[in-house]
């Protein structure tokens, strides 16, 4: 009884240890929801990333044209792949293709060959060149959706475009 | 519940906080790990652009192959015997350098050519030799140091090799190493 009363008392009588106690559990709170929302955050940046679809593209696309290359005759090919909800820079430069994610565009440019592990960098990957063909450096601006790119090989050399501003040339031409 | 009612309660409750900071700490690194270890990154593509090689060795016209240069047409699958012995003696790096050039530098792939006649004469062209000389050893297992970083892909084909007007039947062996 005795002991009831005095336990009583030092619960109303310590108002500070109380305060403290509840800081503490609010802290917990406030650590627990910034946690939640840093891997929240790191899960939807790991879903939006594009580090797979940017490698992925890269080895496609050298590997294509590696195969233009390995063709005896005259070629036209084009390329299409779905690209989601994603929109891509695809740089054909001399020996390596560049693909950049367009939200990151401007950023610095990866070593061919190596993985690209980073979700802001653009991937690349090279290819061999044949020097008695000229292959002009171009750069192909995909849209979301689906990607085309077209390749044409022939005596001058091989060409890499975008198929959509060529029909779009080709039909101003015909106006 | 612990009460804290006496000076440097405080210090006392920091204190019995650190194991469950540390423990929130782990499981956090522990989920960011996980997903890590999820995410695709490496994309093995050495087979296929060994296949790749070979087709454009045997297909391109500036490959193995016999070119005619007056019909402008390539024999794939015809070994231009001149060209090949041309490639082994006198212009080893030709491939490398002119119809399958990476550039200054090739770190992605390279291969041994076998043209086996059945004579005992056989020829041997080397793509990017430098590179296949220094991976070769790196294809066994047994090997310390780097041992698996490179694979190999062996490739026979059955071929004519044209010398002059005749022709005879051999076998192209092609050892790729990427």
């Amino acid at each position: 009884m005795i002991s009831k009363k005095r336990g009583r008392n030092l619960l109303f009588r310590n108002k500070k240890a109380i305060s403290n106690e509840l800081f503490f559990n609010v802290f917990e709170l406030v650590l627990a929801a910034i946690v939640i929302l840093a891997l929240y955050n790191f899960i939807n940046s790991v879903v939006d990333s594009t580090i797979f679809e940017k490698n992925y593209l890269a080895r496609d696309l050298a590997m294509l044209t590696n195969t233009v290359y390995s063709s005896p005759g005259d070629l036209s090919y084009i390329y299409s792949e779905n690209s989601g909800k994603h929109m891509f820079i695809f740089d054909f430069k001399h020996n390596s293709v560049q693909v950049t994610d367009k939200s990151s565009a401007g950023l610095s440019s990866s070593i061919p060959g190596k993985e690209n592990t980073d979700s802001t960098l653009p991937a690349s990957y090279p290819f061999a060149e044949n020097k008695n063909l000229a292959f002009g450096p171009v750069i192909v601006d995909g849209d979301e959706g689906l990607i085309k790119i077209g390749f044409i090989k022939s005596e001058g050399g091989v060409n890499v475009y975008n198929p959509v501003d060529y029909a779009a040339v080709t039909l101003d031409s015909k106006k | 519940m612990k009460k804290i009612n006496r000076k440097g309660g405080i210090s006392e409750e920091i204190i019995l906080f650190i194991p469950k900071i540390l423990f929130l700490t782990a499981a956090l690194f522990a989920v960011v790990i996980l997903v890590k270890v999820f995410i695709i990154g490496v994309i093995d593509v050495r087979q296929p652009e060994s296949s790749i090689l070979i087709s454009r060795l045997i297909y391109s016209k500036d490959g193995l192959s016999y070119y005619d240069n007056d019909l402008k047409r390539v024999y794939p699958g015809v070994m231009d015997l001149k060209k090949f012995s041309e490639l082994s003696a006198v212009n080893p790096n030709s491939l490398d350098t002119a119809s399958l050039s990476y550039g200054s530098d090739n770190p992605i792939i390279a291969a041994k050519i076998i043209l086996k006649q059945g004579t005992g004469n056989d020829i041997t062209v080397f793509y990017n030799k430098q590179r296949y000389e220094k991976w070769e050893p790196r294809v066994l297992s047994t090997v310390q140091g780097g041992a698996g970083s490179v694979k190999l892909v062996e490739e026979k084909k059955y071929v004519l090799v044209k010398n002059g007007d005749k022709t005879s039947p051999a076998v192209l062996e092609f050892n790729v190493i990427g």
